[in-house]
């Protein structure tokens, strides 16, 4: 295979600094990837006590999960709701580049196929909530396999920039496929509903959204105890190397494309359940980078950095917003756009100074600590 | 140039951010009845991102027209608080932004959106959940559908209904050599720039203006060369821009000046800001647009205008600012007849009310009485650019559409 972007065991990939590192025949990573620390720390850390912690901050989450609603007003149900939708999004990007190495700047689309494809599974074939949310993820996961086509022979930046094209013909079909999408005025869906049970508000959401997110966090965590998930993160490592052992990348690139996308379908249904409506600007170029974005800053290839990076994405704005709003109201709006410098400024230091993202200062943090407590002992 | 409009406007905002805290202390000092409770305004306004500029001169509008309002004994004596966040220019932080009002605040009355956009978005849950009253920025035509919003009213006429006053004006001036007035429209392919098209494309008929070019083109960061060129094979009697937030009609108007196309350009509600002339120079006197309201400058003609240049205390009051001050007035107006009529301020009494208003007097400021029809009040003027004064100088009268 030749000519520029063609698959080749010398092509750049992404190092985890971010950067693209030319990557010599032969070449041995020095150090292992995040995960595969993250897996090595969670294996040192055996044994009944560290099970027995591992249960107890289970069962700690599940409990702050379903104590939300007790507790939140409807404003903090919307963040929530909208947090578990990145999460689930998030998730599956960080499967196709964090554990796979796949580059994709198309993910908004792919949640767009998903939301529309539960408007159009509901209003036009009145299925049901619990029917429409699947047909949309493997009707995203669809688009994703065909998206993912080109992954066969390009790689690297020439892949980033095949995906950005399906972002943009994705998105001028929402616009112009009027008589599926509605256009640039979108398209209404009814609220969700299972039995007689109406999902209309967020209190009413927060559940299904919240167990999705859950189920796709342990899903895309046990998955890599898979032959999938490791065929997966040894396609990252080495694809060539991959393929001596019995992996064929062509397949799992697909599919590491079809099970992105199905995520990505999932988040966007949800999306669509939620706002009640669909519109082309809901799944814009600028919702891809924030997803980028969201798992470099969290960390890329753990599941702890999809949580940290979505929390991050969410979260910072609305702590800027609020340490701005301490000063008064003329003073917030004064400081407004200070906030948007700040919150960029805050991601390019991550880039610069923590390539392994929040997961990364939190494993180093957590690994201090042990040694500390090791050496008092 | 860019500098220089930016430093104006920016100068406009200092000056009305000191009348707000003047207006503030003003406030503070004529301390209203303490047993009487406040009434809340929500809004979203868009502080950060595309938007920024109109929103942070819309909002320092809003504010002044709520130090004078509190100022002079609020709404029946009752103060009206506004609780606003920024909407960074996205409708989903928007919807956000109305959330997290509408659950911390109680009794919201009435809510002042960002965007068409976050029209739509909030619309599903304003109509079944919320029912409070909707105002906002925009203008788009879709909003004006009390079946789709019924909640929803605008401050002006849509983006159709400003198309058709320009139609209207132009078939009564008719095309060169008595022929049939010929139209180019140049509009974005944002929604907000395809808003007005087919409305336009009927009226054209019905009014005998031949359509002679449509160009549809990206809403910023364009070579327009290409597109000056349609406009020299179509020549033109008049080109009329549409949607577009960066000002990509001056170059347009430059390149089209010097390839022989010989017409008159006009421009929308968000292409009227008097800054437009000082960037097309001695092009500005064939450029012409619609505008709802009287500009600051026409204060001999508007009470509303002088009272506002009597708490601005500033040369220039830009348009955003102008109709931030004017949604404060509608608002005012709907509260206080609502509370007359001795009825619950809720949002189905408030849009009942809004909706009988009729020959409303606003001082001037719009220059014949305003009647609501399905939310929009279809008056605008038109407005031609003047190089030599810096100003926009009405051509015409009031445009008041009948259907």
């Amino acid at each position: 295979m030749t000519g520029p972007g063609a698959t080749d065991t010398s092509a750049n990939v992404p190092s985890r600094s971010g950067r693209a590192e030319p990557r010599r025949r032969g070449q041995v990573d020095a150090a292992p990837h995040p995960a595969a620390l993250h897996s090595a720390a969670a294996a040192a850390g055996g044994g009944h006590a560290a099970a027995a912690r591992r249960a107890g901050g289970a069962a700690l989450a599940v409990a702050v999960l379903v104590a939300v609603p007790l507790f939140g007003n409807s404003y903090h149900l919307h963040m929530a709701c909208l947090f578990g939708i990145i999460v689930i999004s998030a998730m599956g990007l960080n499967l196709l580049t964090g554990y796979a190495g796949l580059i994709s700047l198309g993910h908004a689309a792919f949640m767009g196929v998903g939301a529309y494809g539960v408007a159009w599974f509901s209003s036009r074939l009145g299925l049901p909530f619990y029917l429409c949310l699947p047909l949309a993820g493997l009707l995203a996961a669809g688009a994703g396999m065909v998206t993912g086509l080109p992954s066969l022979r390009i790689k690297g930046l020439y892949l980033a920039i095949a995906t950005l094209a399906a972002q943009f013909i994705l998105g001028f079909v929402f616009n112009e496929w009027e008589s599926v999408t509605g256009g640039r005025g979108g398209t209404n869906v009814a609220p969700a509903q299972v039995g007689g049970l109406l999902l209309s508000t967020e209190r009413e959401m927060y559940y299904p959204i919240a167990a999705v997110a859950v189920a796709s966090l342990l899903a895309a965590r046990n998955l890599f105890r898979t032959r999938v998930g490791r065929a997966f993160m040894a396609m990252r490592d080495r694809d060539s190397a991959a393929e001596v052992l019995g992996v064929d990348p062509r397949r799992y690139q697909l599919v590491a494309f079809g099970v992105s996308s199905f995520f990505a379908g999932i988040a966007g249904g949800f999306m669509a359940y939620f706002y009640k409506v669909v519109t082309p600007g809901q799944f814009s170029f600028q919702l891809s980078l924030f997803y980028l974005t969201a798992i470099v800053v969290g960390g890329m290839g753990t599941v702890q950095g999809v949580l940290l990076g979505a929390i991050f994405m969410t979260a910072t704005p609305s702590a800027l917003a609020a340490v701005a709003g301490v000063f008064g109201p003329l003073a917030a709006g004064l400081l407004a756009p200070l906030r948007e410098v700040l919150f960029g400024l805050l991601i390019v230091l991550f880039l610069i100074f923590e390539p392994g993202g929040l997961a990364g200062i939190i494993g180093r943090t957590r690994k201090r600590i042990m040694l500390i407590t090791a050496a008092k002992e | 140039m860019k500098s220089d409009s930016r430093r104006l406007v920016h100068g406009m905002g200092r000056c009305l951010g000191a009348v707000i805290v003047a207006a503030a202390l003003i406030g503070a000092a004529l301390p209203l009845a303490a047993d009487e409770h406040e009434i809340v305004w929500g809004a979203s306004i868009p502080l950060t991102g595309i938007y920024a500029q109109a929103g942070e001169i819309g909002s320092l509008g809003m504010g002044a027209y709520l130090g004078y309002l509190n100022a002079t004994g609020g709404i029946n004596g009752r103060p009206v608080r506004l609780v606003s966040h920024d909407s960074g220019s996205l409708p989903e932080q928007s919807l956000a932004v109305f959330k997290q009002i509408m659950a911390e605040e109680e009794d919201v009355v009435a809510f002042y959106g960002d965007s068409t956009g976050f029209a739509l978005l909030s619309a599903p849950e304003v109509n079944e959940r919320y029912k409070v009253l909707m105002g906002g920025s925009s203008l788009a035509t879709v909003l004006a559908d009390p079946d789709k919003f019924p909640y929803q009213f605008l401050t002006g006429p849509t983006y159709a209904e400003m198309v058709g006053m320009l139609l209207q004006y132009i078939a009564e001036q008719g095309g060169s050599d008595g022929a049939a007035p010929r139209v180019a429209l140049f509009y974005s392919n944002l929604e907000f720039g395809r808003d007005p098209i087919p409305y336009a494309r009927e009226r054209a008929a019905e009014l005998g203006i031949e359509i002679v070019a449509e160009i549809e083109t990206e809403p910023a960061g364009i070579d327009v060369a290409p597109e000056v060129l349609k406009l020299r094979r179509a020549q033109p009697d008049y080109v009329i821009f549409h949607g577009y937030v960066a000002t990509i009609w001056p170059e347009v108007m430059v390149q089209a000046a010097q390839t022989g196309v010989d017409a008159k350009f006009m421009g929308t509600f968000w292409a009227m800001e008097p800054l437009i002339i000082r960037q097309l120079g001695p092009l500005a006197d064939r450029y012409m647009g619609v505008f709802p309201y009287r500009y600051f400058w026409e204060q001999e003609e508007s009470a509303t205008l002088r009272l506002i240049a009597q708490v601005a205390q500033v040369e220039y009051v830009p348009t955003y600012a102008l109709q931030a001050w004017f949604s404060g007035m509608i608002l005012t107006e709907v509260i206080k007849r609502t509370m007359d009529a001795g009825l619950e301020l809720t949002g189905d009494n408030l849009k009942a009310t809004l909706d009988a208003i009729e020959d409303w007097d606003t001082g001037g400021l719009i220059g014949v009485p305003v009647t609501f029809r399905d939310g929009s009040i279809p008056v605008g003027r038109i407005y031609q650019g003047n190089s030599a004064t810096g100003r926009m100088d009405p051509v015409s009268d009031w445009i008041v559409l009948d259907d």
